[in-house]
């Protein structure tokens, strides 16, 4: 049964760590996949955004939320980012031009996080045989042939795996509404 | 709509072929153009294909790793603040039914997966709470001992335990195990219940507010405890089995409420026992089996609850400082 991000954040504010730890656990590398495309930068990405959580923990009493609580992560991810790069730009002179942007050009960009993160889960749901196929071919940037002779099978076999997880997959994410937006 | 594979092997090719995709396919036109819904089809399959690249961006974050460096800061916060809010209380001199911090050993370095114990005791008259190294919350109910550490050769996460109370154990792929002095084991992966196993006690009881956990014991059948169910452990006939109740009521002590239902006199003295740090003493020991109450106590104090039985029930008591004897009027 999985928890809305309401009753999560209603939750923290009642002082209940687990829904603190549950909306960590959904939200932090799609936060850090966010931040990333700010920043350039991986391990500054993931400080970022492992600070707001601190900070969402520990201001958790003076918490307003109005809009809708992803909505309301994403900003305020940004936010902290540029933050971040403005106290990074008086030592590196050179990302000068990256903090001018609107937020609404981040809008594609958060829908494709958000779709990419439903993807991930129904990946997650693929028979193992064919996520094995998938993920090679499409990870690890493998040629068909390749996949071939690593797994003993034919590349007619592939391909045919390879259409049966799409199938899976947009049945699976028309199922999330994902492809909604 | 389940498409035949000669025209998903079309449609494999095409998006495999990416942006050089200038290889005419009849078949695939015509697919097109058979059906608007095609066309729509072809733009998620696009979509999906297009989006994987993203995915793997996702999994470069290890968040599990993040949340062990997110907990111990916030834990290393919170025992700072504990420690002056002790103070606080000492100084003010409250009553001992006041949640108390006791001892919490080893607290520098609290990394999920430092082999460190912790270990948390309340003593009768006290409560209190603890956060985990793993971010798992512990309220603990009077008389309770608690140490955790993390197994490194199992990967485990594991608890001895006994007295009563409730755990939120956070999610993680590593187990969290608990097991009692009576034997009993409890598995966990992510989940919230209240466990009640005093050793005085006869019966060990688990309840289950969220998620899964299995109760085993050596020589017994696993039984597996779902959402809003009850487990029991017979100390004396080593039997794990269902029981049967409301599972809110056996969280009523976080608030400081007292559920009875059919409750004898004997086993209302232990509680209050535990719960004031008192020790009551039975003029006629048949009386503890005599008699039964059944309803809702929210006392603050031993004495209020202690009233609160006498009008139930026709007894009566003397106090003579921590020493309480009850007898029939």
């Amino acid at each position: 049964m999985e928890l809305t991000d309401e009753t999560l954040i209603a939750g923290i504010k009642r002082d209940d760590y687990s829904s603190y730890n549950q909306l960590f656990m959904r939200y932090y590398s799609r936060l850090c996949a966010f931040v990333l495309n700010l920043t350039q930068n991986y391990s500054a990405s993931e400080d970022v955004v492992q600070e707001l959580f601190i900070r969402l923990w520990i201001q958790r009493g003076k918490l307003e939320i109005t809009e809708n609580i992803s909505g309301y992560l994403y900003k305020s991810s940004k936010n902290a980012a540029l933050n971040y790069l403005r106290a990074e730009k008086s030592r590196q002179k050179s990302i000068q031009n990256m903090h001018v942007q609107e937020w609404h050009t981040d809008e594609n960009l958060i829908e494709q996080i958000e779709f990419s993160a439903a993807l991930n889960q129904c990946i997650g749901q693929l028979p193992e045989r064919s996520r094995d196929v998938f993920m090679k071919s499409r990870f690890d940037g493998l040629k068909q042939q390749e996949i071939s002779d690593q797994l003993g099978i034919s590349v007619k076999t592939i391909k045919n795996q390879i259409w049966k997880s799409l199938q899976f997959l947009k049945a699976c994410l028309e199922l999330h509404d994902a492809f909604e937006h | 709509m389940e498409e035949q594979f000669p025209l998903g092997e079309h449609l494999v090719d095409h998006l495999l072929n990416g942006d050089q995709s200038s290889v005419e396919d009849h078949q695939l036109d015509e697919w097109q153009k058979a059906n608007p819904e095609n066309i729509n089809d072809l733009g998620k399959y696009q979509k999906i294909w297009k989006a994987t690249a993203d995915v793997s961006t996702l999994k470069k974050f290890d968040s599990e790793k993040a949340w062990s460096i997110v907990n111990a800061v916030l834990e290393n916060r919170k025992i700072r603040s504990r420690q002056f809010k002790n103070i606080a209380l000492v100084v003010s001199g409250m009553a001992a039914t006041v949640l108390i911090f006791l001892s919490l050993t080893f607290y520098t370095e609290l990394f999920s997966t430092s082999g460190a114990t912790i270990e948390m005791t309340t003593t009768y008259g006290s409560r209190s709470e603890v956060v985990l190294p793993d971010g798992s919350v512990v309220k603990l109910n009077a008389g309770s001992n608690l140490e955790y550490h993390f197994d490194k050769v199992s990967q485990t996460r594991k608890v001895d335990f006994s007295g009563e109370a409730f755990f939120e154990v956070a999610k993680s792929k590593k187990p969290f195990v608990i097991e009692t002095v009576d034997g009993l084991k409890v598995k966990v992966l992510g989940t919230k219940f209240n466990l009640s196993t005093y050793p005085e006690d006869r019966t060990a009881q688990t309840s289950l507010f969220e998620g899964k956990v299995e109760l085993s014991k050596n020589g017994s059948t696993p039984l597996i405890l779902n959402p809003g169910e009850m487990g029991t452990l017979d100390k004396k006939s080593n039997e794990i089995k269902y029981a049967e109740g409301e599972i809110s009521e056996t969280t009523s002590w976080m608030q400081n409420k007292l559920y009875m239902e059919n409750m004898s006199l004997q086993d209302v003295c232990t509680k209050m026992e535990r719960w004031y740090d008192v020790q009551i003493t039975l003029s006629d020991k048949s009386l503890g089996e005599k008699i039964h109450y059944t309803g809702v106590l929210k006392e603050q104090t031993v004495l209020d609850v202690l009233n609160a039985l006498c009008q139930l029930s026709s007894i009566q008591y003397e106090l003579k400082g921590k020493e309480i004897m009850i007898s029939g009027k």
